[in-house]
C-alpha cells in the first residue's frame, strides 16, 4: 500500500492534477482579488450611507445646488450679473467670471475648463460675441442642472435667500408644509448638511469633503443651504442603484471570502506538493531536470520577467477597458499563461534547488567560472607562460602605437615609425615560424614514435625555446618506452632460452626411460601384472617425449625464434601431400576425408615446412579426437588477399569449452586430459601461422569443429 | 663381428645402448667422454662410433674432428639438439649419421646396421652401368631392382616407376600433377591422393625413418625430390 501511494505520489497524473488545482486556485484568488480590490473600500463600510461612493455623489449634488441656486440662479441674473460685470468692474469682471465659472469646473466637462484658459483673451478684447457666448453656455448649464436636480428623487435640498426670502428646492413638500417644517424634516434625515455664512453643520462626521470652499463662496452672501438624502431610497435615481449595488455586493462577501480563503488553501498545498515533488520520480531518487531546466538560471529568470509581464500589462490595459465577455475571456487565457509560466519557473527553480545547481547553472557562474579558468592558467605558468601572454599583448600594443604614428605623424617621424613596424614583424615573423617548424618537427616525431621508430631523434639545437622543454619531455617518454621494449624482449628470450635449456635436459633421462622400458618389454616375463605396468610405462614416456618436443615448439613458435623462409606454396598439393601422411592413420580411425579445392589455385607466400607443421598439428588433433568413422572436410579457398584452409570435423567428445580458450596453451578439448597430447598443438599452429602473417581461427557449433588457417597469397602485397 | 664404441657421459645409455647392440651380435666398447673415446679408437679396431655431442671435457663434435684425423671409421652423433642446424654441423664436422635423443633404439640400430654396410662391403662393390646411384640406394633398371645399403627392396611396378623419375632426375622437385602425368602417362585431373599416397609408401620402405627421409624428400606445397648426395 505504501509503495502504491509512493508510486501515485510521483506519477505524471498526479502532478498534472495538483497543476490544474493551483491553476483554478490562482484563478479563485485572482477573481476574488478583483471582487474585493472592486467594493473592498465599500464593503469596509457596512452602511450604504458611509460609503465613499455615496459620500461623493452626495458632496457632487451639494456642488450641483450651490452652483444653480447660489451663483447662476436664474438665467436673468445671468445675464445682468455678465452686463453689470462689464459696467462696474471691467478689470475685475474677468476675474469674478472666472471665479464663478471655477465652481462649474467641479462638474463640467473639460470644454468648460478651456475656456477658463481663453478668458484672459477676453480680457482685452472683450467684444460681444465672446460675453454672449459665455453667456449661451451659463444659461445651458443652468437649465441642464435644474433637470438634474429635478430629476433626483433621493437628494433633497433648500437653498433660502435670507435678504429676499427666495427659496430654491427640489422638494414638492415644501410649499404645503411651510420652510420650517421642510428644513426639519431634512434634518431628521440621515445625512443632512446645512451651509451659512460662518456656518456649517453635518450630521456624518465622516464626510469625504469638508466643503469649506463652499462655506467661503457663502461668506458675506445671505445664501443658506440645507440639503439631506431620503433615509429609505426610493428607486429611481443614481443613490438608489448604487445603494443596492452595495448591498448585493456585501451579500456576496461571504462567498467571496470563502472561494479566496480555499483558493489559498488549494494553492499553497499544491503549491507545497508540487516544490517537494519537483524533479522526483521516486522517493529519494535522483533528480531528473526537465528540458526547460537547461537554461541558464539567471537567462530564464529575465526571460520569465520578459514572457510573464508582457501579458500581465496587455491583461491590466484590458480589464480597465469595456467589461464584457471578450476581454474577461482574453483576460482569463493571458493571466493563466503567466500563471503557467511562473508555475514552470518556480518548479525549475525548486528543481535546481534541490540538485544543488541553482548558482552553478547560472550564465554568470559559467562565464565567471571560464574567465577565472583562464586566468587561472595565465598564471599558474606551468602549460601556458604568462609571459607569451604578455608579448602578445606588448606586440599588438607596439604595432597600433607605432601604426598611429606612422598614419598620425607624417614626415621623418612618420617614416621612422614605418621602419621599426617593419623591423618589429619581421622579428616576430622569425620567432613565430621558428616556433612553428619545431611544433611541426615534434608532432612529426611523436607520429614516428607511436608507429614504433623508437629510434628516431631530434635535434635539440635545432627546437625553439619554448618547446624545449617540451621536445625534452618526449625524449624521455621515447627512452622510458625504448627501455621497456628492450626489457620485454630480453625477458621474451630468456623465457625461450629456459625453455629451451629445460627441454634438453629433460631429454637425456627421458633417453634412458625410453629405452629401458623398451628393454623390459623384451625380458621373459610371465607375470601380467608386470607387463601392465610396462605398458603403462611405455606409453606414459612416449607421451612424456611429445610433451617435451611440443614445449620446445611451441616456445620458439611464440617468440618467433624460427626462421621463415618464403616461397610459393601451393595449398592443394599441400593438402594432399599432408593427409598422405596420414592416411594409415586417418584410415584405422575409419575417417574419411573430403577435400574441395578452389576453382583458381591457392598459391600462397609462405613456408612450406611450417605449413606441414601446422597442417601436422590439425590432422593429428584430426585423427585423435573425431567420431569414429565419420567425415572430415578439408576446404581450400581464396580470398582477395588471402589462402584459406578450412577443416571440418565431429568430434568424439562433447566440447563444453569455448573456441578461444581451446587455442591457449595446455587446454584440449576433453576435461579428463586422458588421452594423449600436450594441448599445445593448436596453439604451436596459431604461432606459426602468425610467424607467416597469417592466422588460424576457430570455431565450435555443438560438436562441429571447425578450424581455418589464413595465409597470404602469393604476388598480394 | 663387428667393434662398436659407444661414448656418452650418462651411464644409463651407454648400458642401454650394450645390450641392444650385444643382442644383434656386436661387440661394445665403453666411453664416457671424448678423451676415453679417442684412446680407445687408438688401441682397438673400431668400426663405428655412437657418439654424444655434449659431453664434459672434450665434446662429441671436437672428438669427430679427432677421429677423422685418422680415421675413416662411421660415426653416428647423438644429440638432445633436434635444429636443423646441430645436425647441418654435426655433419660437417665429419659425422655420418645424426639420432636425436630420446631416440627410438631400433631406429638407431637400424643406423648403425646401414653405416656398417655401407663401411664394409659397398667398397667392394663393382659398379655397373646403367645403375641409378644416390647416397646408398641404387637402382638397376635392367634388373628392376632397387637397394637401400646393399639391400634389396620390394616395390610395386608403379612405386619403381616413381622412383626410377626421380632418381633420373635428382634433386629436380617434381609436382604431383606431373609425377602423375608421367607416371601414369594419362593427364592429372583429380590426382587425389594417389600420388602422394604411393610416395609415403615408398618413403617407408626406403628410408630408416620415413619422418626424416635420407633420401625421398618431401617439399611442402611443391613436391617430391630425391635427394642427390
Amino acid at each position: 500500500m505504501a509503495i502504491k501511494w509512493k508510486n501515485i505520489k510521483y506519477s505524471f497524473v498526479t502532478k498534472a492534477v495538483a497543476v490544474f488545482l493551483v491553476w483554478a486556485a490562482f484563478i479563485g484568488l485572482c477573481a476574488s482579488a478583483v471582487f474585493l480590490g472592486q467594493y473592498g473600500h465599500q464593503l469596509l463600510s457596512e452602511n450604504y450611507y458611509d460609503t465613499n461612493k455615496f459620500k461623493s455623489e452626495f458632496s457632487q449634488y451639494v456642488y450641483c445646488a450651490v452652483d444653480y441656486a447660489v451663483t447662476l440662479r436664474s438665467e436673468e441674473h445671468i445675464r445682468s450679473g455678465y452686463t453689470s460685470a462689464l459696467e462696474k468692474e471691467p478689470v475685475d469682471q474677468p476675474k469674478q467670471a472666472a471665479g464663478e465659472l471655477t465652481v462649474t469646473v467641479l462638474e463640467a466637462s473639460g470644454q468648460v475648463l478651456s475656456d477658463d484658459g481663453e478668458e484672459p483673451s477676453s480680457e482685452e478684447t472683450a467684444d460681444d460675441s465672446d460675453v454672449q457666448a459665455a453667456i449661451e453656455r451659463d444659461v445651458a448649464r443652468f437649465r441642464e442642472l435644474k433637470r438634474t436636480l429635478n430629476s433626483v428623487v433621493n437628494f433633497e435640498y433648500i437653498v433660502l435667500n435670507r435678504d429676499t426670502g427666495d427659496v430654491v428646492t427640489n422638494m414638492d413638500s415644501y410649499k404645503e408644509a411651510g420652510l420650517e417644517k421642510t428644513i426639519s424634516g431634512l434634518k431628521a434625515q440621515s445625512l443632512y448638511l446645512h451651509i451659512s455664512e460662518n456656518d456649517r453643520e453635518l450630521s456624518s462626521a465622516e464626510m469625504q469633503y469638508n466643503f469649506n470652499d463652499l462655506i467661503d463662496r457663502f461668506n458675506g452672501t445671505p445664501f443658506e443651504l440645507h440639503a439631506a438624502v431620503k433615509a429609505p431610497l426610493s428607486p429611481g435615481d443614481v443613490f438608489y442603484a448604487t445603494g443596492e449595488e452595495h448591498g448585493r455586493a456585501r451579500s456576496l462577501i461571504p462567498v467571496f471570502s470563502i472561494i479566496a480563503a480555499l483558493s489559498l488553501l488549494t494553492g499553497i498545498a499544491g503549491f507545497i506538493y508540487l516544490t517537494a515533488t519537483a524533479g522526483r520520480r521516486e522517493e529519494g531518487g535522483r533528480v531528473a531536470l526537465s528540458w526547460i531546466d537547461s537554461l541558464y538560471n539567471d537567462v530564464h529568470t529575465m526571460l520569465v520577467i520578459i514572457v510573464a509581464f508582457i501579458p500581465l500589462y496587455v491583461a491590466v490595459e484590458f480589464s480597465q477597458g469595456v467589461s464584457n465577455i471578450a476581454t474577461w475571456a482574453v483576460t482569463f487565457i493571458l493571466l493563466s499563461i503567466v500563471f503557467l509560466i511562473c508555475l514552470s519557473y518556480i518548479l525549475s527553480m525548486a528543481r535546481h534547488i534541490k540538485n544543488k545547481s541553482l548558482r552553478r547553472h547560472t550564465l554568470i557562474y559559467t562565464a565567471g567560472s571560464a574567465v577565472l579558468r583562464l586566468v587561472r592558467l595565465c598564471f599558474s605558468s606551468k602549460t601556458f607562460k604568462f609571459t607569451v601572454l604578455v608579448f602578445l599583448l606588448g606586440y599588438g600594443a607596439l604595432n597600433s602605437i607605432f601604426f598611429l604614428i606612422l598614419v598620425t605623424a607624417g614626415g621623418g617621424p612618420s617614416f621612422m615609425a614605418f621602419l621599426i613596424l617593419v623591423a618589429l614583424n619581421l622579428a616576430s615573423l622569425y620567432f613565430v615560424s621558428k616556433a612553428l617548424i619545431s611544433v611541426s618537427r615534434l608532432m612529426e616525431w611523436t607520429k614516428e614514435l607511436s608507429k614504433g621508430n623508437l629510434d628516431y631523434s631530434l635535434d635539440p639545437r635545432s627546437m625553439s625555446p619554448a618547446f624545449a622543454g617540451f621536445a625534452a619531455d618526449i625524449g624521455n617518454l621515447q627512452a622510458g618506452l625504448r627501455h621497456a621494449v628492450s626489457e620485454a624482449v630480453k625477458g621474451e628470450r630468456l623465457k625461450a632460452e629456459l625453455i629451451t635449456n629445460v627441454s634438453h635436459d629433460l631429454k637425456t633421462p627421458l633417453t634412458s626411460i625410453i629405452n629401458y622400458v623398451d628393454l623390459l618389454k623384451k625380458e621373459k616375463n610371465e607375470n601380467e601384472t608386470v607387463k601392465g605396468y610396462i605398458d603403462i610405462l611405455d606409453e606414459k614416456s612416449g607421451r612424456l617425449k611429445q610433451l617435451v618436443e611440443d614445449l620446445l615448439e611451441v616456445s620458439k613458435a611464440a617468440s618467433g625464434n624460427i626462421s621463415v623462409s618464403y616461397e610459393g606454396i601451393d595449398l592443394h598439393s599441400l593438402v594432399l601431400q599432408a593427409v598422405a601422411e596420414f592416411g594409415d592413420r586417418a584410415a584405422a580411425a575409419g575417417l574419411d576425408i573430403r577435400i574441395k579445392t578452389a576453382e583458381k589455385a591457392s598459391v600462397i607466400h609462405g613456408d612450406g615446412r611450417l605449413m606441414w607443421r601446422i597442417l601436422d598439428n590439425l590432422l593429428t588433433n584430426v585423427v585423435k579426437y573425431s567420431q569414429k568413422n565419420s567425415r572430415v572436410y578439408i576446404n581450400i579457398e581464396n580470398s582477395e588477399t588471402h589462402g584459406i584452409i578450412t577443416i571440418k570435423n565431429i568430434s568424439e567428445a562433447p566440447l563444453d569449452i569455448p573456441a578461444d580458450q581451446l587455442l591457449e596453451r595446455f587446454v584440449r578439448g576433453e576435461a579428463s586430459r586422458t588421452a594423449e597430447g600436450s594441448g599445445l598443438g593448436l596453439s604451436i599452429a596459431q604461432s606459426l601461422a602468425g610467424l607467416q602473417g597469417g592466422r588460424l581461427d576457430v570455431s565450435i557449433d555443438g560438436d562441429l569443429f571447425k578450424v581455418s588457417v589464413s595465409v597470404p597469397l602469393a604476388g598480394v602485397s | 663381428m663387428h667393434n662398436i664404441l659407444v661414448c656418452d657421459d650418462d651411464k644409463a645409455i651407454v648400458d642401454a645402448l650394450e645390450i641392444y647392440l650385444k643382442q644383434d651380435g656386436y661387440t661394445v666398447y665403453k666411453a664416457y667422454d671424448g678423451r676415453e673415446a679417442l684412446k680407445i679408437i687408438d688401441e682397438t679396431d673400431i668400426q663405428l662410433v655412437v657418439l654424444d655431442i655434449m659431453m664434459p671435457g672434450i665434446d662429441g663434435l671436437l672428438t669427430t674432428v679427432r677421429v677423422r684425423e685418422k680415421y675413416n671409421i662411421p660415426i653416428i652423433l647423438l644429440s638432445a639438439k633436434s635444429e636443423d642446424t646441430d645436425k647441418i654441423a654435426g655433419l660437417n664436422f665429419g659425422a655420418d649419421d645424426y639420432v636425436t635423443k630420446p631416440f627410438n633404439p631400433l631406429e638407431l640400430l637400424a643406423r648403425v646396421k646401414s653405416q656398417l654396410r655401407r663401411y664394409t662391403q659397398l667398397g667392394s662393390q663393382e659398379q655397373k652401368t646403367g645403375v641409378l646411384k644416390t647416397g646408398e640406394l641404387t637402382l638397376d633398371d635392367e634388373l628392376k631392382e632397387v637397394r637401400v645399403d646393399g639391400e634389396l627392396v620390394k616395390l610395386t611396378p608403379i612405386e619403381y616407376r616413381i622412383v626410377k623419375l626421380l632418381m633420373e632426375n635428382l634433386g629436380r622437385v617434381f609436382s604431383i600433377d606431373s609425377i602423375y602425368e608421367r607416371v601414369w602417362n594419362e593427364p592429372s585431373f583429380s590426382a587425389e591422393n594417389t600420388v602422394a599416397v604411393h610416395i609415403r609408401r615408398i618413403r617407408e620402405k626406403l628410408e630408416i625413418n620415413p619422418k626424416e627421409p635420407k633420401y625421398l624428400k618431401v617439399v611442402w606445397g611443391i613436391g617430391y625430390k630425391m635427394e642427390k648426395y
